[in-house]
């Protein structure tokens, strides 16, 4: 493998974020680069978390050379996270937050779950790896390679992970992605929506009409208890977001869609920061908390928003 | 334990009850007012009207009633409030000292509020009066003319009362009321729409309270808006703290992710 920082960063170059694609074949080619990676790593006195399913961490495990791993190797639980990816940044947020204060240079490994996500959530997923660039790009030094396995990745995923990677590990070798395009990111439209019955128009002072046409739509598909109170919560702020800052107003349509409880509203505003609802609030905050606390509490949540054409949020959540 | 509930009428109005009636119509408040009064003669409670001499006081059957005009009082103007709570104090001692089962209490709130009461002052007013409604024989109904009164009043009146008559459109999404001597209650949502008057009650408490306790057993949703207030809130009053106690679980989880569970906020939630 060829060492990054003496191939591609001078002594003086400035700290920045590497984000390195690896698409690979098989379990044997995501040991050979992942091993690799880790031992470089280990090498040079830097600490590695480890984001993979169970399956790839047992294989890692029984893989690396015991000595040095346990100190410098952390496998961090991914699951604990849940499905939605809109979790995933203020997760790494955190976790590297917590090496750079060790006083230890960090690398991560993480490859997200192609095999098992609904086609909603590889969307959400490839929009997530997107947002790493802009996420981090401030952020001390730290290196993540995104292991993509070529034989169960679909491949509009991969197309879409070559052209926001700026770094790949191809060939044994790391370094410049050439296909990397540092452009806006290109939406899928979302799936259309089910049948809602109908349309809830709402406004000022509306919230718990909101919440008791979602409360109706849940009690027909089977949602109760603690997994639809968080859900009132989550479309509480959603629909205030619209009447504080969409206009006044907004529309809400629900359906179930098979085991899922799926709740879109729309309004005429337009959210301009992409990665809103990302990044944990501070108590001392002013506002910037309720699309945070609707990425934590739903299943998937996918937003749509353009200048003149108003945002839509959709949020899903799994009946069972 | 007193619990916060929504009457159709003020037929089950009791002992240590005080009520918000938003009246939809003047024509309303007559046949409502006199059955209260008339129950309560039956009762052997003692009447207490705070208002006009309406026709429901002229015909209530009530010998040993009291009838107090504020505005007769005062010359034309509006009572400061805080006379409201110090008569029913005393009348209800007295009504004690009489024999009476209670003091009955029927206040006629736009003939007792200034015109420019602001919804702050009602906050403070009422919650004092329910402090005190909710530790004696008495009960109070506080009947708001609908009309008469900005939304905004009557929003934060229906709020911080533990019991509402009125229509169902006008029922306040919480409520918040007096527990115990230290100790208050809230009940139902707390949600952006409901969050100024949240604000008005919270911070009307911290005034007079080093810690203020709130029992959140009927708390259904607070989201965060509501967890801010209260954040915010506490934070505005150097050494005064509120300290949430039985939220249940998903104001819990709501109030870790927020990140309100760091000792630095004044605001605290345990079991």
């Amino acid at each position: 493998m060829t060492p990054p920082r003496t191939a591609e960063h001078g002594a003086d170059a400035a700290p920045a974020f590497r984000h390195e694609l690896y698409a690979y074949q098989g379990d044997s080619g995501f040991l050979q680069g992942a091993v690799s990676f880790i031992e470089d790593a280990l090498a040079t006195d830097e600490t590695v978390l480890v984001a993979v399913g169970e399956d790839k961490q047992v294989m890692l495990r029984d893989a690396l050379d015991s000595s040095g791993v346990e100190r410098q190797v952390s496998f961090v639980d991914t699951g604990a996270l849940g499905r939605n990816p809109g979790r995933l940044i203020p997760a790494w947020h955190d976790w590297i937050a917590k090496s750079v204060s060790d006083g230890l240079p960090v690398r991560g490994i993480s490859e997200s779950p192609w095999g098992t996500a609904t086609p909603a959530e590889r969307g959400e997923l490839r929009y997530h790896e997107w947002l790493l660039n802009l996420t981090f790009a401030a952020s001390p030094a730290w290196w993540l390679l995104c292991p993509y396995d070529v034989t169960t990745v679909e491949a509009a995923a991969l197309e879409s992970a070559r052209l926001c990677h700026p770094f790949q590990l191809a060939d044994g070798s790391h370094g410049r992605n050439p296909t990397f395009a540092d452009e806006p990111f290109r939406f899928e439209d979302l799936a259309p929506a089910g049948d809602p019955g109908r349309t809830l128009a709402y406004g000022a002072g509306a919230l718990a009409t909101v919440r008791g046409t979602v409360t109706e739509c849940a009690s027909r598909w089977g949602l109760r208890g603690a997994r639809l109170q968080e859900l009132l919560v989550a479309v509480t702020e959603v629909a205030a977001n619209s009447i504080r800052h969409g206009g006044g107003s907004g529309t809400l349509r629900t359906w179930g869609d098979g085991d899922l409880l799926v709740c879109e509203f729309h309004d005429a505003g337009h959210i301009s920061d992409p990665l809103a609802g990302r990044s944990r609030p501070t108590p001392g905050q002013n506002g910037g908390r309720g699309l945070w606390l609707v990425h934590q509490l739903c299943d998937l949540v996918q937003i749509r928003s353009a200048p003149g054409r108003g945002t839509t949020v959709r949020l899903t959540m799994a009946l069972h | 334990m007193r619990i916060a509930r929504s009457v159709a009428s003020l037929g089950p109005v009791d002992i240590g009850d005080h009520v918000c009636w938003v009246m939809p119509r003047p024509g309303d408040f007559r046949n409502a007012a006199l059955g209260y009064l008339s129950d309560g003669t039956h009762l052997g409670d003692k009447i207490m009207v705070v208002g006009s001499s309406t026709p429901a006081w002229l015909e209530s059957p009530a010998p040993d009633g009291l009838l107090v005009d504020p505005v007769v009082v005062h010359g034309g103007v509006g009572w400061d409030a805080d006379e409201l709570v110090s008569l029913v104090r005393q009348e209800a001692e007295r009504a004690d000292r009489q024999g009476f089962r209670a003091l009955r209490v029927l206040a006629e709130m736009d003939r007792i509020w200034p015109a420019d009461i602001t919804a702050e002052q009602v906050a403070d007013q009422e919650l004092r009066l329910d402090a005190l409604t909710g530790g004696t024989a008495a009960m109070v109904v506080c009947a708001y003319a609908s009309p008469g009164l900005a939304p905004k009043v009557l929003e934060q009146a229906a709020s911080v009362h533990p019991h509402f008559a009125g229509h169902p459109a006008q029922q306040p999404s919480f409520h918040i009321f007096s527990e115990a001597a230290d100790c208050w209650r809230v009940s139902g949502v707390v949600d952006a729409d409901g969050a100024g008057a949240f604000r008005a009650a919270v911070t009307g408490l911290l005034r007079t309270l080093a810690t203020l306790r709130l029992r959140c057993d009927g708390l259904q949703l607070m989201d965060a808006v509501g967890m801010q207030t209260l954040a915010d809130a506490a934070a505005a009053m150097p050494g005064r703290r509120i300290v949430l106690e039985r939220a249940n679980p998903t104001v819990r989880r709501c109030w870790e992710l927020l990140g309100y569970d760091d000792p630095a906020v004044p605001a605290e939630l345990v079991p």
